[in-house]
């Protein structure tokens, strides 16, 4: 896990990375490095700390006042956090799936056509089309193809995850960061993203935060495990799972708590 | 001891009738208006020259006045409220100005009247005007209209503004299209409250506007309003043409009617203009 500079085959590598909420620190001089087409699991415990890691991948916590992170978060060797980032450029190279499924209370056409517009792409054509590509990745195209006008607000919850997915696809991003994103969906929509996200590996990066182990091994490459804002453990998912090094990792895969 | 059932029966009952009370008040209340305004409700009084007693002046004033403070209000008080919460940092400063606007909210309009007689009247125009008269109603109507705004800013979920910023939006995006078009409630319901007081201030408008019979053509024309018409008529001595107290009183009702049937339509007016707004902005045609 040391620091790897000029790595070709490193998408997005953070080192010694603290972070705070106010005063309370809620990660602990993490460093680990995401490879490039790999899918990347994030496992651990509720509230050790995965959502606020994923979130400073594309410093959403910048909207939180009294968050502060410290450490090198470096995304194609540049740092993120340096002067000169623009913040806006990084959230559309590094799209981000929330933990919550967050329609805009729009209609879906408008919620899908919203990050492409700010893009600047202006052909109502070619926005259609990139509509109606995502949206049958994420195989919501069958349900709501006959009614793109209506709202958002109105899909089921596994549909709305499903939208902020397609969402934030369209956009074309680098990376992609997935809270969580199977939470609210049954097995057959969980079986399809998995798939999707198998295909689209070959051209994105991806974090997961996962709570479903099964998960983990079936769709991950690289396996890192939180407990209590540390790091405790981060290789390959095959090596976390069959031969973990840590005690405490070994318990939580063999379900022993949390 | 009573049943939940029967508690909450008699809670209800109690809720009822004093809805229903409140009814039959306000409908004593605007039935007596309209019953004794009715003789004098013809078209030639409504529509007629005010030089002549008609209500010409007065009707066109009072739409010309609420369109110019309309026009001063929405901008400012919107801005406002979105440097309030959307921009300036949440310090001492920002709850002076909070604590300053909430202040303001309470003070008499005479005495914005005042202010507006002293700064618009006798420095900027020079004249009572309905310029003048529209920037004293701003200053009046602000601190609610920007509270309300607020309200309703503050109240949008965190999660759409992170759906929006976590597709590559800047804040300014964000504001102008989620932040604002689910606000729009919120500025409706103080723009109807500011309708509402233009149409039935008098005293701020008193030394502002003046009481010109004469229909007004620029902003830089003097005018009455409705409500100025009506404290004329309730003032004035009986000696034109005649007319008597009982005469000038039907008058006023007759006044006090079409106050209440322009202040219904004006509200009708802004939520449909708003509700047009709305769903345009969100995209569902
Ligand atoms: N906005 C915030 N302000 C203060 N503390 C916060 C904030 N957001 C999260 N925290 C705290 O930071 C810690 C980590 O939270 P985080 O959401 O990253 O956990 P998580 O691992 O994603 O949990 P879960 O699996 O339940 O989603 C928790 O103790 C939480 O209480
Ligand atoms: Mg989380």
């Amino acid at each position: 896990m040391k620091k790897n500079e000029n790595c070709d085959h490193i998408k997005l590598s953070v080192h010694h990375l603290d972070f705070f909420y106010g005063k309370k620190q809620v990660l602990r001089k993490i460093s680990m490095d995401i490879h490039k087409h790999s899918i990347t699991a994030l496992m651990g415990p509720s509230g050790c700390g995965k959502s606020t890691f994923l979130r400073v991948m594309n410093r959403m916590n910048d909207l939180i006042p009294e968050a502060r992170a410290i450490g090198t978060v470096l995304l194609d060797n540049e740092d993120i956090y340096g002067n000169n980032t623009d913040v806006v450029k990084l959230r559309q190279r590094v799209g981000m799936v929330f933990q919550q499924p967050n329609p805009l209370p729009k209609s879906i056409f408008d919620n899908m056509a919203y990050g492409l517009r700010i893009k600047g792409i202006k052909d109502k054509q070619k926005i259609a089309e990139l509509i109606e590509k995502s949206l049958k990745k994420t195989s919501l195209w069958g349900e709501v193809k006959d009614e793109l006008h209506k709202s958002a607000l109105s899909l089921s919850g596994g549909q709305q995850q499903r939208l902020c997915i397609a969402r934030a696809i369209v956009m074309e991003p680098e990376m992609i960061l997935m809270d969580e994103p199977c939470s609210a969906l049954d097995p057959i929509s969980t079986t399809k993203i998995e798939e999707l996200m198998k295909e689209l590996v070959d051209d994105y990066t991806i974090v997961i935060v996962t709570h479903n182990m099964q998960q983990a091994q079936r769709v991950s490459d690289w396996t890192g495990f939180f407990y209590m804002g540390d790091l405790l453990e981060f290789d390959k998912t095959k090596e976390i799972f069959h031969h973990p090094k840590e005690k405490k990792t070994q318990e939580y895969i063999e379900g022993r708590w949390g | 001891m009573l049943t939940k059932n029967s508690q909450q029966n008699i809670v209800w009952s109690i809720l009822w009738a004093i809805t229903i009370l409140l009814m039959i008040v306000l409908l004593l209340l605007i039935g007596y208006v309209f019953v004794k305004g009715a003789p004098e409700m013809k078209l030639s009084f409504i529509f007629g020259p005010t030089t002549n007693g008609g209500l010409m002046t007065p009707i066109v004033g009072t739409l010309y006045l609420t369109i110019m403070t309309l026009i001063f209000l929405i901008p400012l008080s919107v801005g406002t409220a979105v440097y309030l919460s959307e921009y300036a940092e949440q310090n001492w400063f920002t709850e002076f100005v909070r604590y300053s606007l909430t202040s303001l909210a309470g003070i008499p309009s005479i005495i914005f009247g005042l202010f507006g007689v002293a700064l618009f009247v006798m420095i900027w125009f020079k004249k009572a005007s309905i310029i003048a008269g529209s920037l004293t109603l701003t200053c009046l109507s602000l601190p609610f209209m920007v509270a309300t705004t607020e309200e309703a800013i503050r109240s949008i979920p965190k999660a759409w503004r992170e759906a929006s910023y976590g597709l590559g939006a800047t804040k300014w995006y964000t504001i102008i299209h989620v932040v604002l078009p689910n606000a729009t409630s919120g500025i409706l319901t103080g723009v109807i409250m500011s309708i509402g007081r233009v149409i039935a201030e008098t005293a701020p408008l008193l030394a502002t506007v003046g009481f010109s019979a004469f229909l007004p053509v620029s902003p830089m024309d003097g005018t009455r309003t409705l409500a100025l018409h009506l404290f004329y008529l309730a003032t004035e001595a009986p000696t034109v043409g005649g007319l008597t107290r009982n005469d000038l009183l039907s008058q006023a009702m007759a006044v006090g009617t079409v106050l209440i049937i322009l202040i219904i339509l004006l509200n009708f007016l802004a939520k449909l203009i708003f509700n047009h707004f709305n769903q345009k902005v969100r995209g569902f045609k």
